[in-house]
């Protein structure tokens, strides 16, 4: 890729901005169903049989408030680095639960966005849809690590 | 590195406080220590009976058939198949106090939810076997199988 059409994409503070919006929105909705309903998170959680039944609550609980503190600072433009490699690594968590059970067969509820047994049941489609949000993730993690190497700030 | 660790350490702090501060006002007030137990009847080896369309349809004109929607009711108003009613797995203990006798009086109880990713189906087929009730199959298609054969949804108020 050529310096100016880099520039253009990992330089361009208003593609930036929408990227932290729109992903910051997302996950901030995405937690709130499961905040105010931690039980039933805990059991899609347990429904994925990926976790020991002594580690559901820990996660059920802590996890959507992750979810909702980084999408805030996310829109908020503080530790902007944090947030979305925190994003992207639970992004990647996701992708990897739902294909791993795809592969086994066994059939769930996401609770990715919503705790309603209406919602997300095509697990292909969820996998897109975390494949899509990895897109912004990974362009603002990385923009603005590379934007702070070109700076020349310190570790 | 070090302001990176520096900074997902603090939003993980921060979280985890909120998350336990929040669990402890709130009404829920988890014991986040304690293993999970599935509120599903205990060492019930129950496998409900799985249906596919051809056969729900048999059972759905039969006299005697009860025909439950697992989902919620904001789900079930938005459409659901005709003649089933509403029973939110989720809520199961207060619907079956109100409708739990007539059930029993069903000849066959047909469950779905809102396709093969929806395990609300399964779970209320369990637990309405714990309660007694024996003819039960599951529809796993769904809501969606029965759009994609290209049937047509009812919308009324949830019972």
């Amino acid at each position: 890729m050529n310096i100016e059409r880099e520039k253009k994409i990992f330089e361009n503070g208003f593609l930036l901005l929408i990227c932290r919006t729109v992903l910051g929105f997302v996950f901030i909705y995405a937690s709130i169903d499961k905040i105010l309903d931690p039980e039933t998170f805990a059991q899609i959680l347990h429904n994925y049989k990926l976790l020991p039944d002594f580690f559901i609550y820990p996660p059920a609980i802590i996890l959507p408030w992750v979810e909702l503190i980084a999408g805030s600072f996310l829109i908020a433009g503080i530790f902007v680095r944090g947030s979305s490699l925190i994003i992207n690594l639970l992004l990647i968590i996701f992708i990897h639960a739902i294909a791993f059970n795809l592969l086994r067969g066994i059939s769930f509820d996401c609770g990715c966005f919503s705790l309603s047994a209406g919602s997300g049941s095509n697990a292909y489609l969820l996998l897109l849809r975390d494949l899509l949000l990895l897109i912004p993730g990974i362009l603002i993690y990385y923009s603005y690590s590379r934007n702070r190497r070109h700076n020349g700030s310190k570790n | 590195m070090k302001k990176l660790t520096i900074e997902i350490v603090t939003i993980i702090l921060v979280a985890v406080t909120a998350a336990f501060f929040f669990n402890l006002i709130s009404g829920n007030n988890i014991n986040i220590f304690r293993p999970y137990k599935s509120d599903l009847p205990e060492g019930d080896r129950y496998e409900p009976e799985v249906i596919d369309i051809e056969i729900f349809k048999f059972y759905l004109g039969k006299k005697g058939t009860i025909v439950l929607d697992a989902r919620t009711e904001d789900d079930f108003r938005a459409g659901h198949i005709p003649g089933a009613a509403g029973f939110n797995t989720r809520d199961f203990e207060r619907i079956f106090r109100e409708r739990g006798e007539l059930l029993k009086l069903g000849k066959t109880i047909l469950i779905y939810c809102s396709g093969p990713g929806c395990t609300d189906s399964s779970d209320l087929a369990i637990k309405l076997h714990g309660k007694g009730i024996k003819e039960i199959f599951v529809f796993k298609g769904g809501i969606e199988e029965w759009i994609s054969a290209g049937d047509e949804l009812e919308y009324e108020e949830a019972d």
